[in-house]
């Protein structure tokens, strides 16, 4: 007789042992093809940070499943004008609700590599619409998704630009930011400023949870006052990093 | 303090001991000095003699209760509590039960870590194996879970 922790009795002992596995996704595949409970376990742990993992990018388009037929159709549009044809089929899971940790650095990454191998001759300008296109739907899928973010890096790099409408759906969301836990600030570049200045003024409305706060050397590039503001709204806030170059506080 | 397994074993500890365990902790500090015996229908006696040898060997460890993530991380289990888990897997799950119902945090994730080492680096089948688990999905299922996850497969 297998364990009852292991048969659904006890969900919450059977996460705690599976969140040990966090960062061993092969181990985390295997568990969520061993029956339909380990399934329903392992899968969450498994999507809760896919961007950060060494593995190919072919996850990013079971996301797109999720979006109605005129989106899923502007997308296929979208895609074909580079010759990159891909199929959205029906998925078992809503995985865009998984979602835990988002570096917005990884995020672009990520999705520039996940059309890049047939991409290889196309200039910056394009690339950067595509990535732009892309990054800001999947923004959109995992706000509307129901999502609770735990962890947010920003990086604010010349590789994408978020959209206005993001900053709207953000505004009028009380989930995705109410259970965030930790945030780093990086790299902002001077096209990004009033991008950054907008979300540090979100963040100070809808998280009320953060307990760590990384600042990168480059923090001076973000507006000091709404920086301030975001720090002084913060009660659970216990721990700061300052890491690289120098600080003058 | 006095407590009694479900058999109605009698066990006698040190306070100290015995505060490991935030539920006991607890009722203590609500009951005050008592020579009654503590009744724990949910622990047998020797997975409670197992609990006591581990809190008392932790006595003087400090107290641990923020939940950190990032700290998690499987392999960094200590020579004592590596030869403590060195137990038959019926054993393994009791302390697990058992570390949730005495609400004994650091004991509930060393045996959670050391279940999660015994799924580490295993097929699907070898884990159903390892843990006497049937396979219910239907082939379509099974290829559906697969074909949505494939990408964690080699890059």
């Amino acid at each position: 007789m297998a364990s009852k922790i292991f048969m659904g009795n006890m969900p919450e002992l059977m996460e705690k042992i599976l969140s040990n596995l966090n960062n061993e996704v092969y181990t985390l595949y295997s568990c969520a093809l061993v029956s339909r409970h380990w399934c329903k376990m392992s899968i969450p742990i498994l999507w809760k940070d896919p961007f950060s993992f060494e593995q190919n990018t072919l996850f990013i388009s079971k996301y797109f499943s999720s979006l109605d037929e005129n989106e899923k159709l502007r997308l296929k549009e979208s895609l074909r004008i580079y010759k990159i044809n891909i199929e959205i089929s029906e998925t078992l899971f809503d995985y865009a609700r998984f979602l835990k940790v988002l570096d917005l650095s990884h995020l672009g990454w990520r999705v520039t590599e996940w059309f890049f191998p047939e991409f290889v001759n196309v200039g910056i300008v394009c690339r950067t619409s595509l990535t732009t296109y892309i990054v800001n739907l999947l923004l959109k899928i995992f706000i509307e998704s129901g999502a609770n973010l735990h962890k947010l890096d920003l990086h604010f790099s010349d590789l994408f630009k978020i959209k206005p409408e993001i900053f709207c759906s953000l505004e009028q969301n009380e989930q995705f930011f109410s259970r965030l836990q930790y945030l780093s600030l990086g790299l902002i570049s001077e096209f990004n400023t009033e991008n950054a200045i907008k979300l540090l003024r979100i963040l100070t409305k809808k998280a009320t949870k953060i307990n760590a706060l990384k600042l990168n050397k480059r923090y001076t590039t973000y507006d000091q006052q709404s920086l301030k503001a975001l720090i002084e709204s913060q009660e659970q806030l216990r721990k700061f990093s300052l890491v690289g170059g120098d600080f003058s506080i | 303090v006095k407590l009694t397994s479900s058999e109605g074993t009698e066990f006698i500890i040190d306070r100290k001991v015995a505060e490991k365990s935030v539920l006991l902790k607890n009722m203590l500090e609500d009951v005050g000095e008592s020579d009654m015996a503590i009744p724990l229908p949910n622990v047998t006696g020797p997975i409670l003699n197992k609990v006591i040898d581990y809190c008392t060997h932790h006595r003087d460890d400090p107290f641990v209760s923020q939940e950190d993530d990032s700290k998690k991380v499987s392999d960094d289990i200590d020579d004592w509590d590596a030869e403590f888990c060195k137990v038959d897997q019926g054993t393994l799950f009791e302390l697990i039960l058992s570390a949730n119902y005495l609400d004994i945090k650091p004991l509930l994730d060393l045996t959670c870590k050391t279940v999660a080492n015994m799924i580490k680096g295993k097929t699907p089948d070898e884990i159903r194996k390892t843990f006497n688990i049937t396979n219910d999905f239907t082939p379509e299922e099974e290829e559906h879970v697969r074909k949505e996850n494939e990408w964690c497969e080699e890059r």
